[in-house]
């Protein structure tokens, strides 16, 4: 008894510490030889990361088909929170990335499961979480995000499927998936690219008021510039510590004279280790250039805000 | 005490590692469709992973010829043979589920719902909606529906729920076997039935096939049967009045295809 007690207790660290390696493989979706490049630039990126983990030290990418703003992305990532792939061995669909007209402009991969192991008690979400990763169309590793939820996943691609614009729909979620890292990441150059540089923003603030009326909240709102709104982005991002945005309840609707703008509202929760917060998200993106889409609107509200008051497309003259 | 814990982490995660191994033969078959989710909650997860996986199946029948041109595909068994698999990720809940190939077949104008096994995709006209029935009906039912011209006329007289409750048979293929006859049943026609018996051929899973006036053992060959414009109606296993319709997994003959075109295979082993 006290020899296979003793076994176990061996084999314990074994257990814990699991194997740095993973190996990944496209189940469908692809074929060919990108097919082979695309695997293995995921499994050498995922099993660097994973070493990075065990030794508290930077990702290596060297021997990774990786283009530099995604490794920048993760970098930045990095800094603020660590985490490792939960899977060693992982098969997943290959999904085609679509342009409006309907061509291949790249791959992605999602489902990737990995566990936060955050660098101090600063972090406050979930610790696991799922990642999905972006090829381009020869195969290199072009972007890497947290996911957001299966849900809003799920409710996204049917709403694609019911209305025919499921390609565009599939580029958005990408992209409000690309701005919610964004504010995780500490990424001001991202934030920088993607707001026009006459974006409108509208932020709400609930004034509390002491025996007035029977309105049970009212609203302020502050408007801001593009540069004003960065400005207090980058004191945000110094002042703290790891920042957990979850974005929830997304819904996306077409602009129905200007076919390229699409407004999308979402429940955005605010994280850090002394504030949270949760509000109501309003998005108007630009998607003329459907490469390089910009945000034209972003508006804020709270979540005790009447539905009929939350800002639609429909609050905004676009030229 | 902590050793006890050690020896409990150690069965908790062989166990888990047994699952996910399990769930990755699953995705690198070729037989199946699969998806998953992983949520807070377990029946949150299976909900979502159904759905998903509903939508990997329209792609499927969306991509395959014989299945697109149907006007209703039953999937079979969806929430029994179309098992599910389910592990802790974290203090999350993952559910994978998969459904056969196999078990996703075309059926002409009448669609019937068998509540806790079967899901039925109405595919839509042309430009129109897909809708997709994914809640249990309690009972099964019918919908009526004006008969329209098909491809697979020994389904048409067949209500679906009655194929699917009685008299199915299972297939004695199994792995690339089964895979080739996915594959034939998939050709609209006997162009491609012969496309694709020669790719096959040469990969050496077909040992050798031919037209219906020079086959050398009718009983042990394999028989694609088409219809008066070329379209492929079934495929017949071997045997003499119980044949396998690897169409619609009943049994059938010869005889009852009796005038129609045929090429005949024999299946290498």
């Amino acid at each position: 008894m006290k020899k296979i007690l003793l076994a176990l207790a061996m084999l314990l660290p074994l257990a814990l510490h699991a194997q740095d390696e993973v190996a990944f493989e496209f189940s469908d979706g692809i074929n060919g030889n990108i097919k082979a490049t695309m695997e293995q630039n995921t499994a050498r990126l995922l099993t660097a990361i994973n070493r990075a983990e065990s030794k508290n030290a930077d990702i290596n990418y060297s021997g990774i088909g990786i283009d530099n703003l995604a490794s920048q992305s993760i970098g930045m990532m990095w800094n603020n929170v660590h985490f490792r792939v939960v899977d060693d061995d992982i098969v997943e669909h290959c999904l085609r990335v679509k342009s409006s007209s309907g061509a291949v402009i790249g791959y992605q991969v999602r489902n990737i499961a990995v566990e936060m192991k955050p660098l101090d008690n600063s972090y406050v979400g979930d610790r696991n979480q799922e990642v999905c990763i972006n090829y381009d169309r020869n195969g290199k590793i072009s972007d890497f995000n947290i996911t957001m939820g299966m849900q809003q996943y799920l409710r996204i691609i049917k709403e694609g499927e019911k209305l025919n614009d499921m390609d565009r729909r599939m580029q958005i979620l990408h992209w409000v998936e690309q701005f919610r890292n964004a504010y995780c990441q500490k990424d001001i150059n991202f934030m920088e690219n993607v707001f026009s540089d006459d974006a409108l923003i509208v932020t709400g603030k609930v004034v509390k008021r002491e025996h007035t009326d029977m309105k049970p909240i009212s609203v302020e709102y502050t408007t801001q510039g593009k540069q004003q709104y960065l400005a207090g982005l980058r004191r945000v991002f110094k002042n703290n510590g790891y920042i957990n945005v979850k974005f929830d309840d997304i819904e996306i609707v077409r602009h129905g004279a200007k076919p390229n703008y699409y407004g999308v509202t979402l429940k955005q929760g605010w994280f850090t280790k002394n504030y949270s917060d949760e509000g109501i998200v309003f998005i108007v993106w630009d998607f003329t250039d459907e490469f390089q889409p910009k945000i034209m609107v972003r508006t804020w509200q709270p979540m005790q805000i009447d539905d009929s008051e939350v800002f639609t497309l429909n609050n905004f003259k676009l030229n | 005490m902590a050793l006890v814990a050690a020896a409990l982490l150690i069965g908790f995660s062989a166990t888990a590692q047994t699952t996910s191994k399990q769930i990755n033969q699953i995705k690198r078959s070729p037989l199946y469709l699969y998806a998953e989710a992983t949520m807070e909650s377990e029946t949150e997860a299976q909900s979502v992973a159904y759905e998903l996986l509903l939508q990997q199946v329209q792609e499927y029948i969306a991509s395959s010829k014989s299945l697109s041109a149907a006007d209703n595909v039953l999937i079979k068994d969806v929430k029994t043979k179309g098992e599910s698999l389910s592990m802790m990720r974290g203090e999350m809940h993952r559910v994978f589920v998969y459904v056969k190939k196999y078990d996703i077949e075309a059926v002409s104008n009448t669609v019937a719902v068998n509540n806790n096994t079967n899901t039925a995709v109405n595919l839509p006209a042309q430009g129109a909606t897909t809708t997709t029935q994914s809640t249990p009906v309690p009972t099964v039912t019918e919908t009526p529906a004006p008969a329209q011209p098909t491809s697979q006329p020994q389904q048409q007289q067949q209500p679906a729920a009655t194929a699917t409750t009685t008299g199915k048979v299972e297939s004695p293929l199994t792995g690339w076997q089964q895979m080739a006859m996915v594959s034939l049943l998939e050709c609209p026609d006997m162009t491609s039935v012969r496309a694709k018996l020669n790719r096959l051929k040469a990969e050496y899973k077909i040992k050798r096939y031919g037209n219906a006036d020079n086959c050398p053992s009718a009983t042990d060959a394999y028989w694609a049967i088409f219809d008066g414009s070329g379209k492929l109606v079934t495929i017949l296993g071997p045997g003499t009045t119980q044949r396998i319709d690897y169409k619609n997994m009943q049994y059938s003959s010869l005889s009852e295809y009796k005038g129609m075109n045929a090429l005949w295979f024999n299946l290498a082993k």
